[in-house]
This record gives structure tokens, C-alpha cells and sequence, in this order.
């Protein structure tokens, strides 16, 4: 595995070895992704204020979330199609994440069964939702879910519709599946992807697809199946109705208001996710990092507020959590880790991040996240003109 | 063995021990955050730089330009000590 010291040189490594279909459907955002950098400019945009001498106290980066506790205050988010960047790439994450000390959210679109993926985490993991129509459907993947040791459920609440990806369609990146002139290219001229990834699940007879799907409907990527839809109508209606029968903790991902989070919290949910899905989803959205402040206002005190979207550096979990954030997702960065390296892969990007963040702690003078509050930041660079003013000299 | 890279130990009271063996003028360089420049006065220092080490040591650190205003603005602070604020020359 060639070596690589930060996310920059990671994603590089990445987009090398990945198709370009499946290495843009993970690292681009949506329409003219201005969300996506956006999200880095906001995150830029708030300084730090160290402190000095200190003093010889240890330094912990320990948290507890839901009642385990964990090394490090980072989760691997629940990206799509994780088995696609490497053979059993969803094993290899959660391999990781057990190595470094970490949550990891398991995600209903993935290439491994939320069972298989439990089986390979030392500890429970977490389970992302997309709700279906088929109500049936869904309860039955939680019975797994719950039957595979998940008490933490986390309902992705922003993607009421397919998000406006227009690169997708240009690489003919869809479900199922389609062979097409352009992305048989694409995957010869990716033969590491090729032989490492595609050919040895077709050695071992396993085709790749969605195995948390239930029987019949694309559990081959290739194969047409029958179309299982999502219930685009979501509303707080299904939320009070999973919080009935969801018994474990219910977390809601993809909240950017303070009414919504006040919302989630009368329901009686256990925690959200401030995120605007990486810059996926709605190009216009605002970051993360500028209305965390208010949320954490709001509701922190009732449920824990967790944060992603952007996420690269240690210092970027630095900022988060000192506005109040408990701990942030990682999307990108593990699975790029996965990509190029599998299980170690992935665990060299966590570790990465867990030492940027430990030199961070300690030339911010902070020992632990108790020391870690809004009077470490100067966050006057997220006023509106400010973060606007410089992505206009991009 | 001295340890000459890891410096995480260092605390107030080591610039005490330091204040008490040094009859020069003492000067505290790396200050950003507001509270220090009043601990720094009261061990006993008789300056401070606000500076972020030419941004070479943590990259999203405030520079000591932005840091002055509220600093300054500690008149007790201003009274006993002067300060010199360290910014990257203009090129």
C-alpha cells in the first residue's frame, strides 16, 4: 500500500485506483458543487484561539455516546456501495473501525448484510435507515438490524429525492448496473479496481448487490430486479411511528435548522446528525459548522448532537466539537482509506486523523473535550460576507 | 536525557521557576488566546508576542493581527507590559 500522510494524498491514491464512475459518485457533490466547497470555506473560515502552557495533565480523545464508550470522538458515516471501493469493503471499514477504537454506522445500501458487518465489529454497530415504502419491508430490516446487536439507528431525514448529480449520469454510474462503451472503458482502464474488486467477487461467485434488500429486488447490481422505492413522503408522521417501535436510541441525520432539531427532540429522539450529506444533496445548503452553534443552543442539553459534512483534518473535528458537537462522521476519508488499502487502509485514515486531532488538542492546549469550548475559536470569519468574499476568488 | 522535542509538559509554573532565576526582562512568545496575556502578568512577565509562530505550527490558528484588538483592549495588561504583535512581512 503506497503510503500517504493526509486526506489529500488519500484521495489522490483513491481516484488512481477507482473507476472514475465510482471515485466521482464519492467525492463530487450536487449540481454546480458550490455546497461542496462551501462546506470547506466555513470550516476554513473558523480560527483558533490556543491556549499555552497547560501543563502535564494525559490527554484522552475518549468519549461516550449511547452509553459505550469509544477512543476517539469519530464514527465511519454509512456510505453507499463501500463494497465497491475494495472486495468486502463494508468488512474491511468495520474491521477498521474496531481496530482504532471507533463507532461505525452500517449502511442500508451496502454490498455486506448488516449481519456480516456486525460479525466483523468487536463491539455493536450502528445502522442507517432509508425508510421504504414497504412498510413490511422496513420492519424486517430493523428486526435484523436489531438481531445483529444495533441499538443505535440513525434515519437519514434530507434525501427526500434523488439529488441532482448530473456526473452520474455522464458515467453511466446507475442501479442497475449498465454496461455501457464508456464505463467498460473506465473499468479496463482501472485494473487494479478490475481484478481486485470486481473479478473476485465474480470468482467467488458472489455478484455484487444490495444484501439488506430483501429477496428479489437488486441484490444483483447487474440484473434489473424489481424496483423496491423509497417512501418520498417522509414526515415527522414516520418518525413518531419508528420511535414507537424502534426501542434502541433513534438519531436523526441531515438536520440544519433549529426548528427541526426542537422538532426531533419533542419526538423524543435520542440524537441527531447536523449534516448537509457531504455537499450531496442540496447545493445551496448551508454548512454545517454555521448553525451547529445554534442547534447545540437548542437541543444539546436533551440529545446528543453529533456533526459531518467535510470533515479532513483533525483541526476540522477540532472546530466541531469545541462548538459542541459529542462526536463527527466520516465519510469520505475511510472509505478512500478502504479503497486503496482495505482494512489497513482504512485504519491508517482514522489514525491519520486521530494524530492530526491529538496535535491539534495540544497545541490548542486542550487535554480533553471538557477544555474545549466556544472561547478556543474565533468564528467572525462565518459571517456571510466574509465566506462568500473569499469563494468568490476560487 | 534532555527531551528537546515534546514541550506538552510545559505550564505557568515552569515560567515561575523561570521568573525567579531570570533578573532580565522577560518576554512570553506564542500568546493568542485573551486570558494568557493576564496569566503572563500576573507570573510576573514583563512581555508578551502574540504571534502563531509565522503559521507553522497549527494551521487554523487566529494571527496575532486579529488576536491584538481584544487583547489590547485589557488596559491593566497594556499598562505594565508592551507588546509586540509578530505578522508575516507583506512580500
Amino acid at each position: 500500500m503506497t503510503v500517504f500522510l493526509n486526506y489529500s494524498e488519500l484521495r489522490r491514491l483513491a481516484q488512481r485506483r477507482l473507476p472514475r464512475g465510482i471515485f466521482e459518485y464519492i467525492d463530487r457533490g450536487a449540481e454546480d458543487e458550490i455546497g461542496l466547497r462551501h462546506n470547506r470555506l466555513a470550516l476554513d473560515a473558523v480560527r483558533i484561539r490556543p491556549r499555552v502552557l497547560t501543563g502535564d495533565r494525559p490527554h484522552s480523545q475518549a468519549i461516550s455516546l449511547f452509553g459505550e464508550t469509544y477512543d476517539a470522538p469519530m464514527i465511519v458515516a454509512p456510505t453507499a456501495f463501500a463494497g465497491l471501493v475494495w472486495y468486502r469493503g463494508e468488512i474491511a471499514l468495520a474491521r477498521a473501525a474496531s481496530a482504532e477504537g471507533i463507532a461505525l454506522c452500517a449502511a442500508t445500501d451496502a454490498i455486506s448484510s448488516v449481519e456480516e458487518v456486525a460479525a466483523a465489529s468487536r463491539g455493536p454497530i450502528w445502522f442507517q435507515l432509508y425508510l421504504w415504502k414497504d412498510r413490511e419491508f422496513t420492519q424486517s430490516l430493523l428486526q435484523r438490524a436489531w438481531e445483529s446487536g444495533v441499538r443505535t439507528l440513525l434515519v437519514t431525514c434530507d434525501t427526500a429525492v434523488g439529488p441532482n448529480r448530473e456526473y452520474n449520469v455522464h458515467n453511466g454510474f446507475d442501479m442497475p448496473f449498465r454496461f455501457s462503451a464508456r464505463n467498460l472503458c473506465d473499468a479496463a482502464l482501472h485494473p487494479r479496481w478490475l481484478l481486485g474488486v470486481l473479478a473476485k467477487y465474480m470468482a467467488t461467485g458472489r455478484v455484487p448487490g444490495f444484501a439488506n434488500y430483501p429477496a428479489g429486488f437488486h441484490r444483483n447490481i447487474f440484473a434489473a430486479g424489481k424496483e423496491l422505492p423509497y417512501d418520498r413522503d417522509l414526515s415527522w408522521e414516520h418518525i413518531r411511528r419508528l420511535r414507537e417501535t424502534w426501542k434502541g436510541n433513534l438519531v436523526l441525520k441531515g438536520i440544519l435548522r433549529v426548528d427541526d432539531a426542537l422538532q426531533a427532540a419533542k419526538m423524543g429522539v435520542d440524537g441527531i446528525v447536523v449534516s448537509n450529506h457531504g455537499g450531496r444533496n442540496l447545493d445551496s445548503a448551508v454548512a454545517p459548522i454555521e448553525v451547529l452553534a445554534n442547534i447545540v443552543d437548542a437541543v444539546g442539553e436533551q440529545i446528543t448532537v453529533i456533526a459531518d459534512s467535510g470533515v479532513r483534518r483533525g483541526g476540522d473535528v477540532l472546530k466541531l466539537l469545541a462548538i459542541g458537537a459529542r462526536a463527527v462522521m466520516l465519510g469520505r476519508m475511510p472509505l478512500y482509506g478502504t479503497a486503496v488499502g482495505g482494512m489497513s487502509g482504512a485504519s491508517q485514515a482514522i489514525r491519520i486523523l486521530r494524530r492530526e486531532l491529538d496535535i491539534a488538542m495540544k497545541l490548542s492546549g486542550c487535554r480533553d473535550f471538557h477544555q474545549m469550548d466556544r472561547s478556543l475559536l474565533d468564528t467572525s470569519g462565518l459571517l456571510a460576507g466574509r465566506v462568500a468574499a473569499a469563494s468568490a476568488f476560487e | 536525557m534532555r527531551d528537546v522535542d515534546r514541550r506538552d509538559q510545559l505550564a505557568w509554573k515552569h515560567v515561575e521557576l523561570i521568573r525567579r532565576r531570570w533578573k532580565g526582562k522577560l518576554v512570553v512568545k506564542g500568546l493568542m488566546s485573551p486570558e494568557d496575556p493576564r496569566i503572563a502578568r500576573e507570573s510576573g512577565v514583563d512581555g508578551v508576542i502574540l504571534s502563531n509562530h509565522g503559521g507553522r505550527q497549527l494551521d487554523y490558528a487566529v494571527s496575532g493581527l486579529r488576536a491584538l484588538p481584544e487583547i489590547a483592549a485589557t488596559a491593566e495588561v497594556c499598562r505594565r507590559c508592551w507588546m509586540v504583535a509578530s505578522a508575516a512581512a507583506p512580500t
